[in-house]
């Protein structure tokens, strides 16, 4: 039984590669006005929208915005506020994990991940000013 | 435009324009108390205690004294941040018998509270993991658990999700919910992880 299985699995395998995610995570909440800048491009962000590694994220003054990350990281922003995802690797397998969240203006709520249970020393998150080291937690952070 | 550039002069030349960097801590989803550790070269400062908060005016200054924020102040200052943010995700486990790809019976009745999850909270976005036990080679293991994690998803997708919303990855023998010895089986390691986002 085993044998046939093994083998039809390797028949269909040639045929369906692994699906691996290439996304970081995604847009939850919108509420007014909101932007992701990937390169080039400006997107109206809006619910469901995937997340790269190295999008700009802004809102309208009016404007508010909730991501979930891969690993369960809980992020939101208030008005006219930026950040950018300028790392995220989430490969618990391989023990590869680095994630580096910059918040340039404004006002936001971080909720840590797994990514930060597993290996605190792997999550960063940086503001103009200084650094956060996480151990697993909710915080705020205002940046005038 | 030569006003612009006297208030960005007038900026440069007073502290209270620098940028100002303030950091609050509060309990978690759970309502435990983590803790941060808010650093800069100048030195560093431990939040420990719920709404404890600490500033830092630039980037030469060291993080200042720690204080507590008020509720009053945390909703005036982040309410519309705090009001947006996502509720953690809704998570699901399917269990299946050796080398098997159809999930239990008991798992199977998981997939209408998995579209309730859904509805409910109008996600977008949708993983679907496969997992193995520790018995076996990696390659057999690899396939099975991408083989575990498709059969899933047709699941989903014949009780109406549309297909685009939802993302498969496949982790075969290398990420076990319950630790092992390599080549033992373990039930609850044989796992299809469905997060509702």
């Amino acid at each position: 039984m085993r044998i046939y299985i093994l083998s039809l699995f390797l028949f269909f395998g040639l045929m369906v590669a692994p699906v691996s995610a290439s996304d970081v995570g995604s847009v939850k909440n919108i509420d007014g006005r909101a932007w992701i800048t990937r390169g080039e491009e400006q997107l109206p962000a809006t619910p469901g929208l995937r997340l790269m590694v190295l999008d700009i994220l802004k809102t309208d003054v009016d404007g508010a915005m909730g991501i979930i990350l891969r690993d369960d990281t809980i992020i939101s922003m208030g008005p006219s506020s930026q950040m950018v995802l300028s790392e995220f690797i989430f490969q618990p397998e391989e023990k590869h994990m680095g994630m580096l969240t910059k918040f340039l203006k404004g006002t936001f709520t971080y909720i840590s991940g797994v990514m930060a249970k597993l290996d605190p020393e792997s999550v960063k998150i940086e503001t103009p000013e200084g650094m956060v080291a996480i151990r697993g937690t909710h915080f705020l952070v205002k940046v005038e | 435009m030569r006003r612009l550039i006297l208030i960005l002069m007038a900026c440069s030349l007073v502290a209270g324009c620098a940028p100002r960097s303030t950091f609050v801590l509060l309990p978690d989803p759970n309502g435990q108390v983590g803790k941060i550790i808010v650093t800069n070269p100048q030195g560093a400062q431990t939040l420990n205690q719920a709404r404890q908060s600490v500033a830092i005016k630039s980037k030469t200054d060291s993080p200042g004294k720690i204080k507590t924020m008020d509720e009053a102040e945390i909703h005036s200052l982040f309410g519309k941040a705090l009001g947006i943010q996502p509720s953690p995700p809704a998570k699901f486990l399917l269990y299946f018998k050796p080398e098997s790809v159809q999930p239990n019976p008991e798992s199977a009745s998981e997939i209408p509270k998995i579209m309730h999850a859904i509805k409910d909270r109008h996600s977008m976005d949708i993983s679907v993991n496969g997992h193995t036990d520790r018995k076996g080679e990696v390659d057999y293991n690899n396939e099975l658990s991408f083989q575990r994690a498709r059969r899933v998803q047709k699941m989903l997708e014949k009780a109406g999700v549309d297909p685009s919303l939802i993302t498969t990855t496949s982790h075969g023998k290398n990420n076990p919910l319950v630790p092992t010895a390599d080549n033992v089986p373990e039930p609850r390691n044989r796992r299809v992880e469905v997060i509702v986002r």
